[in-house]
């Protein structure tokens, strides 16, 4: 049974399954009812790829219930069951049921007739999908909808401006449905939904002991010899410091080791991406086509968070990615419907990439470019991600210096000292070396050891980063 | 012309099983427990007995019990609970819930043509 109110898109989703019955060989039979007929119907949604016209009247019958609710229940009843007998169908849909609701008297008699077809039509080997006009809210107010095997509620929300579309299993007999609200669009395509993530398996694999590198190498030196293969990382900074092109580094040195990678864009556009790669050094296009690279860029707006764990297991499962990038977490943060979903979600992504062998690196802004609050990584990722790199403009001597350091390395030994790099045209990205000793220096405003501290830390701090 | 009892308290399966074996060719009728199926066996001429083994006021095990101190009847006990819950219960041949319909349509034709210990 599929409810929802006015609008939710069960119409859609009925065809599109009833479409895909006949698709797999199996005759339909679809009864539209006072709220389309089914002119209308087609005409509606002809458009949809998957509704394919020439299977109307032949794998896909249209018929109207509004004649045959006319000659009573029984009579209806007796004539869907009938007509799909005489059609050899394997699905009956009643879209929707709302127009012969309002021909039977008492509830019990709506009851009865939903039990007694849907009973009669199992037993012939058809199934039956119902559509009814109900918000998931008010389910008591329709006794039939107890009789059903399986429902499946479609509902909309606020979000801002716009509307989320949200999709229930409330009730599976005999099945572990997946639990939790899964979001779906109506695209040109039809009916697409992503499962929650917090809802589905998460397998365990065996460690790997290998190292996933960036091909930076005092970068690698200072990672013991790259990330490791499985973990996340999270790349903070704040604007303009390079972690785009770290995470470029990333998947390009993958591409060169055949580890296939996938750099999952928001605000840089793919051609943006491969303009930059290109200016220091790096032929993203070039591992594009090779398959060794994949950009893929999604809208800044109005996005799903399971709509993004969607994609990365599609990258991971169909095209065998190792290496992720997520550029970066001001938009992941977005996608999460609600705040306290966050720690759920991120563990879970987390989780999964873990279970896959894939090594990812999501970068994270820092909004401040100098300013103490340097150890504020306000995402849970900060918490979750075993990995945690910081790369900081620095104010030093009346300079600006890039320094770069591991805050956090789970499972590995790393460098705890504090770094200087610096970004090249046609080189991109180098480790230079050890800082110069300083007070302050990650906080953004340093000072030489042994000179007042401007931000009150301690002098030689910069020497205890990385307990963190 | 053949006739047919279908006892099952449930209506959907007793009407579907009613109206495949009437495509058949056979005659049904249908009672909705073992007491009222009694009743029409004493009105009814009937040559073969599809019955449920759970139903209220008289259960399939009873009704069959019944109906072998009336004659040999070619009896079918259906049931979800499996073959174990229709032991000793004096039917012919068990069909296990949920059951295609074909495969019970084939099962009436093979009771059917079963010689009956008189004959």
């Amino acid at each position: 049974m599929l409810i929802g109110a006015y609008g939710t898109g069960k119409t859609i989703l009925a065809l599109q399954v009833a479409f895909q019955w006949a698709q797999d060989g199996q005759n339909v039979l679809y009864f539209t009812g006072y709220s389309e007929s089914h002119d209308k119907l087609i005409s509606h949604n002809r458009s949809f790829p998957f509704f394919v016209m020439d299977r109307v009247g032949r794998e896909v019958q249209f018929a109207s219930l509004t004649t045959l609710v006319e000659a009573g229940p029984g009579q209806t009843e007796e004539a869907i069951v009938a007509m799909a007998r005489r059609q050899q169908v394997g699905l009956v849909v009643l879209d929707s049921f709302s127009g012969i609701r309002d021909f039977l008297s008492t509830d019990e008699s709506v009851v009865h007739f939903i039990y007694s077809l849907t009973g009669k039509l199992a037993l012939l080997g058809i199934t039956t999908l119902v559509a009814i006009e109900c918000d998931s809210s008010e389910v008591v107010r329709y006794p039939e909808i107890a009789v059903c095997d399986l429902i499946v509620a479609l509902s909309r929300e606020r979000r801002g401006s716009g509307q989320r579309r949200l999709l229930e299993v409330t009730k599976a007999r005999g099945a572990a449905e997946l639990a939790g609200t899964h979001p779906f669009a109506i695209g040109n395509s039809g009916i697409q939904v992503w499962p929650r993530l917090e809802s589905l398996p998460i397998g365990e694999c065996a460690w790997d002991t290998g190292r996933a590198r960036f091909g930076v190498p005092a970068l690698d030196t200072m990672l013991d010899g790259g990330l490791t293969v499985g973990t996340t990382s999270l790349i903070a900074g704040s604007p303009g410091v390079g972690k785009t092109l770290l995470g470029l580094h990333f998947i390009m040195e993958g591409a060169r080791r055949e580890e296939p990678g996938l750099f999952l864009g928001f605000l840089e556009s793919a051609v943006q991406l491969r303009a930059k790669a290109r200016v220091f050094g790096m032929d993203l296009e070039a591992a594009e086509a090779a398959g060794t690279a994949r950009v893929l860029v999604l809208p800044a707006r109005d996005l799903e968070a399971d709509q993004i764990a969607a994609l990365m297991r599609d990258a991971c499962e169909q095209h065998g990615v190792r290496r992720i990038v997520v550029d970066s977490t001001a938009e992941l943060e977005r996608s999460v419907s609600t705040q306290e979903r966050k720690p759920g979600f991120y563990a879970s992504l987390v989780g999964y990439l873990r279970s896959m062998g894939i090594t990812s690196c999501v970068t994270h802004d820092i909004p401040v470019i100098v300013g103490s609050e340097l150890d504020r990584t306000d995402t849970t990722l900060s918490i979750l991600a075993e990995n945690l790199m910081l790369l900081r403009r620095v104010e030093y001597l009346g300079q600006f210096r890039q320094i770069f350091s591991v805050l956090k390395m789970r499972f590995s030994n790393y460098d705890r000292t504090i770094h200087e790099y610096a970004i090249t045209a046609g080189r991109g990205m180098d480790v230079l070396g050890p800082a110069p000793r300083g007070a302050g220096l990650l906080s953004g405003v340093a000072l030489p050891t042994g000179l007042p501290s401007t931000t009150g830390a301690p002098a030689g701090r910069a020497t205890d980063v990385g307990e963190g | 012309m053949i006739t047919i009892m279908i006892v099952d308290d449930e209506p959907p399966l007793r009407e579907v099983l009613a109206l495949l074996l009437e495509d058949a060719g056979y005659r049904t009728i249908i009672a909705a427990h073992g007491a009222q199926a009694l009743e029409l066996w004493e009105r009814e001429a009937v040559d073969l007995v599809i019955t449920d083994l759970m139903m209220p006021v008289m259960g399939g095990r009873e009704l069959c019990t019944r109906l072998r101190d009336r004659g040999d009847v070619p009896i079918i006990l259906m049931s979800a609970g499996g073959a174990e819950a229709a032991k000793e219960v004096p039917a012919d041949a068990f069909l296990a819930k949920p059951f295609d319909l074909g495969v019970a349509e084939d099962l009436v034709q093979e009771m059917l043509k079963r010689p009956t210990p008189a004959a």
